[in-house]
């Protein structure tokens, strides 16, 4: 009987290969019998981590299979009536009729002066296929949103479906929308508005004629409803394409105000020179001033995206989000630098050890939780969301992410969800009309987790009043610029332990090595761009 | 009925492709909890992963045919599907951060390690792994797949590749839940004869 390494093994063992040459090792192996032990029980902890389902998934889940079954076997059995073939005559009646309740939409009320019921008509929710399927006859909009916020987004279809008479119907794509969008108009059956996530995809689109650009209508309102650096994201050649639904500011600093006051800051920083100032006054009481959540890579995308705005300017910004100029520009070695200067310094972060092991969550209960220890947390402003039950979050305060000098507002980085219509149908512009307005909004907002880009939105229909400060200070925002890192190819901007985010969570522990950070993320973003260019978007 | 008398995966799937909603039912109570612990795992937040589960059967349930045509085992097919939801799913909210289900606050204490530092270093050694080790450590020996199923599972050419990266998970992992080392035993009288 050959004896056997240690190696070869335990590997055999927990693989559950058992021999009498492995019993005879494991016999008088120590090392093995540590190696099988520790395995098992880190697999238990994984295991124990998980917490049992909801009781209520089974059902919901079952019922999802049926209801997608069936409608797969309604379009089966529909008789093919692809809008293309729709007579003109009819979309002509359609449009006049449409256009007679445009009005009654946007003032909010039904025809014949009738109040909006109050039970909701259900929008179906059905998954985006690739294929076109038959016709409905009802308005088809595609969106990434799923689950809850899937709902959230039906129950604003439901009320346009109530106020105009137009049946909806709701698809969603949460994978790859761009690529689905673009078979769907390969085979000449896009869906009739789609909420896109990226205003990049708004300019793919309008450069290659598949989206049409807003009615004289939708202008107005869109001109009345939002600030000028909201519209300028989604115009194309100096037509506006699309009306902003959904919106999520980046550029939101926490903190607690029992803080700030025994510090003896009587208003939040404006500045980034003010901000260096209040966190060594903070330092003084003896807290840390900043929780950095640098165990996750995209909280410091986002410190980094941030910075770079307030230094490089908003043009610049682009031009780097595209890579028209390289990650070794001295624009980005100041805003590295920039940025070293304050995580950089371990008596205002507790050190780089201390920032890498924390988790995002763990950042907000650094700062909120029961054995808080920390005043600021940056992020965005679903921080919101995170704050716990503890006496340290009734002290939350939020103020918007300092600008780089003390003329002027900071430019804000946001996200965001942006309509835009695929045909000249009557209805379709009809929708497009009413997402432009503030009742549009409500429904979602309503139901918490949503702001609104809207700035004629009515912010006491928010449920709390941090949500309203996010959202004034995101309709007050002259300047605003797309997260950077949603617009890279996924390899370099969205990956964990990869691209931007391993290279920053380096730089976090490495602070002196500006130059070549920058190095590094030129040659990360320069061959993850390569490969999305060279395979059209597949990497 | 025991379980020899239970109809195979690939009986309840014939049934199920011939729209009966039953079979779906039964193949779905078999391994739900699959694909909850995957999910669970690599999405750490419980209404992710119930949106997960719900998107797995349902694309499950459409790809019933493509299955057969494969012919193959439906737990790792089911499971594979089930990974491709997830990774959608991070994908779109990478921007949107998720709850962790085990919440554990990071904060240094000095004293004897406890069984909650011990906790916080597993959950950092495990979020330190790179993805594909972590993958292999939670379908091999969380879930206790073969690792040639588990390679299927994950998408790797070879259960090779898989077995060193499990190995390599292992030994990041199983170092911090092992007991202190032992003075040697004296080898059993009858194994010294």
């Amino acid at each position: 009987m050959t004896p056997l390494r240690c190696q070869d093994c335990w590997p055999l063992v927990l693989d559950r290969h058992r021999s009498q040459a492995i019993e005879h090792h494991l016999a008088t192996c120590s090392v093995c019998a540590q190696m099988i032990a520790g395995t098992e029980r880190a697999a238990a902890a994984v295991r124990d981590s998980i917490p049992a389902p909801e009781p209520g998934l089974d059902a919901r889940v079952l019922a999802a299979v049926e209801q997608d079954a069936k409608a797969r076997r309604r379009r089966r059995l529909s008789v093919p009536h692809l809008r293309a073939s729709r007579p003109r005559r009819q979309l002509a009646a359609l449009a006049l009729a449409s256009f007679a309740l445009a009005l009654a939409i946007t003032a909010g009320a039904l025809p014949g002066g009738r109040s909006e019921p109050a039970e909701a008509s259900a929008v179906p929710i059905d998954p985006l296929t690739a294929a076109c399927g038959s016709d409905s006859g009802r308005l088809v909009v595609a969106g990434t949103w799923s689950g809850s916020e899937g709902k959230s987004f039906a129950r604003v279809l439901g009320r346009f479906e109530r106020r105009s008479g137009i049946r909806v119907s709701y698809a969603y794509e949460t994978h790859d929308i761009a690529a689905k969008l673009g078979t769907r108009i390969d085979r000449g059956c896009p869906p009739d508005v789609a909420l896109l996530p990226q205003p990049g995809l708004v300019d793919e689109l309008a450069r290659e004629g598949q989206i049409q650009p807003l009615d004289r209508a939708t202008r107005t309102l869109v001109a009345h409803n939002y600030s000028s650096g909201w519209r300028q994201l989604t115009e194309f050649r100096s037509k506006a394409y699309g009306v902003w639904f959904k919106a999520a500011d980046k550029s939101t600093v926490w903190y607690r105000t029992d803080a700030f006051r025994r510090a003896g800051i009587a208003h939040p920083p404006r500045t980034w020179a003010g901000l260096l100032d209040d966190v060594s006054a903070l330092h003084r009481t003896g807290l840390e001033p900043l929780a950095v959540g640098g165990a996750d890579g995209w909280t410091l995308t986002d410190w980094f995206e941030n910075v770079y705005l307030g230094e490089a300017g908003a043009a610049r910004y682009q031009l780097l989000a595209q890579h028209r100029i390289p990650w070794t520009d001295p624009s980005v070695v100041a805003a590295l630098r920039r940025l070293a200067g304050l995580l950089g310094t371990p008596a205002l972060t507790g050190g780089s050890a201390e920032s890498l092991r924390t988790s995002f969550e763990g950042s907000v209960n650094r700062v909120f939780g029961p054995r808080a220890n920390a005043a600021i947390v940056f992020e965005g402003d679903f921080v919101r969301s995170f704050l716990p039950a503890s006496s340290a979050a009734r002290e939350a305060g939020m103020f918007p992410f300092p600008a780089r000098r003390s003329t002027g507002r900071a430019p804000v980085v946001v996200g965001g969800d942006v309509a835009v219509a695929f045909d000249r149908e009557a209805r379709s512009r009809q929708l497009m009309r009413f997402l432009a307005t503030p009742a549009a909004a409500e429904p979602w907002a309503r139901h918490g987790g949503f702001v609104s880009p809207n700035r004629d939105f009515d912010r006491t229909a928010y449920p709390d009043p941090l949500t309203r400060q996010v959202a004034d200070a995101l309709i007050g925002a002259r300047t605003v610029r797309f997260d950077l890192s949603d617009q890279q190819p996924p390899a370099f901007g969205a990956i964990a332990h990869q691209g931007m985010w391993s290279i920053l969570q380096h730089f976090l522990a490495n602070p002196n090595e500006v130059g070549a950070t920058a190095r590094r993320l030129e040659s990360a973003a320069s061959a993850a761009w390569a490969c999305e260019r060279a395979n059209h978007g597949r990497c | 009925m025991g379980p020899a008398n239970e109809p195979t995966d690939e009986m309840l799937v014939a049934r199920a492709c011939g729209d009966d909603a039953e079979a779906f039912s039964l193949l779905y109570r078999r391994y739900r909890l699959d694909a909850w612990n995957m999910a669970g795992f690599l999405l750490r937040n419980h209404h992710e992963a119930e949106d997960a589960v719900q998107e797995t059967f349902v694309r499950a349930h459409r790809a019933l045919q493509q299955y057969q045509r494969r012919n193959n085992t439906f737990r790792p097919w089911l499971l594979a599907i089930c990974r491709n939801v997830c990774f959608d799913r991070i994908r779109l909210s990478k921007r949107r951060p998720i709850l962790s289900l085990s919440d554990l606050p990071v904060e240094e204490h000095s004293g004897k390690p406890t069984d909650h530092d011990l906790r916080i270093d597993f959950r950092r050694a495990l979020d330190s792994l790179p993805l594909k080790e972590r993958e292999a450590f939670l379908v091999v020996d969380v879930m206790g797949f073969r690792s040639e199923e588990a390679a299927e599972i994950l998408g790797v050419s070879a259960a090779s590749t898989l077995r060193s990266q499990l190995a390599r998970a292992r030994q990041s992992l199983a170092p911090l839940f092992a007991d202190p080392p032992q003075p040697a035993r004296p080898r059993p009288k009858e194994r010294l004869a």
